[in-house]
């Protein structure tokens, strides 16, 4: 049976929502005052909708992290783009720690790395489920 | 592995059932001596602290009779070689039962030769044995089980 992980990151969002409220912020600075002074009683709802709509829209599109895994391997879906492996192809599970995120390493040849923290699954118990996963398929 | 504001090396990678040889460790650790942070304690480390890769193998055993010199010879000369092809400066070897070890083991391992910290920990009456050494003083200090 196939399981899904796919957590809305929303501080993520929040950091992409405060560059683009900057910017529209800082496009106020370089506009005619005449045009400033048109748009001025819309400019604060309008700069944070648009925002808060760009924000989502590249989260979704650049950073939303989906894993989904059964028996037999695993997808990880980053954005738009889609990585597919099998178990059987890993020998060596890694926990690994960055500098504040936990990662699972699948390792052989090439190493592939599962952002646990980010998709917000414990670290620990996801690392011993890869493993039983990569031990039964070997 | 920090504790009590005490440092020993920052482990950064775990490894469950490590292979090395013919042997399995439960549990293999890896990392470094230059601790992260935020950026002074970054430049500090930077400029402080030795740039070493470390490694400790974690092994539970049956019981402590089955230590002996040739017991520990075969595992750190497995680790000796480890290190040296991965360049793994200081290395130390976790061994943990459930008996208390015979005064033989304990003079075993605390006069064991060679750079590599040894300990036994007997996780029953949680006592230590640690080899005399630089890496094995270091880690029992560090270390509150």
């Amino acid at each position: 049976m196939t399981e899904k992980v796919s957590p809305i990151r929303f501080f993520e969002i929040f950091k992409l929502f405060v560059v683009f409220l900057a910017i529209q912020m800082g496009a106020t600075l370089v506009m005619p005052v005449w045009f400033y002074d048109i748009i001025r009683p819309y400019f604060l709802f309008v700069a944070v909708a648009t925002s808060i709509l760009l924000a989502y829209i590249v989260y979704i599109r650049t950073q939303h992290l989906e894993l989904s895994y059964d028996d037999t391997g695993f997808s990880l879906k980053r954005g738009k783009t889609v990585e597919t492996h099998r178990w059987k192809k890993f020998q060596k599970v890694l926990l690994v720690r960055t500098d504040g995120d936990f990662l699972v390493r699948l390792q052989d040849g090439e190493s592939i790395d599962l952002p646990v923290s980010k998709l917000k699954l414990d670290p620990f118990s996801f690392r011993m489920k890869t493993l039983g996963f990569v031990e039964k398929n070997r | 592995m920090v504790k009590g504001g005490r440092w020993v090396a920052e482990f950064t990678e775990s490894e469950r059932n490590h292979k090395l040889g013919d042997l399995i460790f439960d549990v293999c650790l890896t990392g470094g001596t230059r601790t992260k942070g935020l950026f002074l304690s970054r430049i500090l480390s930077y400029f402080v602290l030795p740039n070493y890769r470390v490694a400790c193998y974690i092994a539970r055993i049956p019981s402590s009779n089955v230590i002996s010199s040739d017991f520990l010879k075969k595992r750190l000369t497995l680790i000796r070689e480890r290190a040296k092809e991965e360049e793994l400066k200081w290395n130390w070897l976790f061994l943990v039962s459930e008996d208390e070890p015979s005064a033989k083991v304990s003079k075993l391992i605390e006069e064991g030769r060679g750079d590599e910290g040894v300990l036994l920990y007997n996780y029953r009456s949680r006592s230590l044995v640690y080899s005399h050494n630089l890496l094995g003083k270091r880690m029992k200090a560090c270390l509150k089980l």
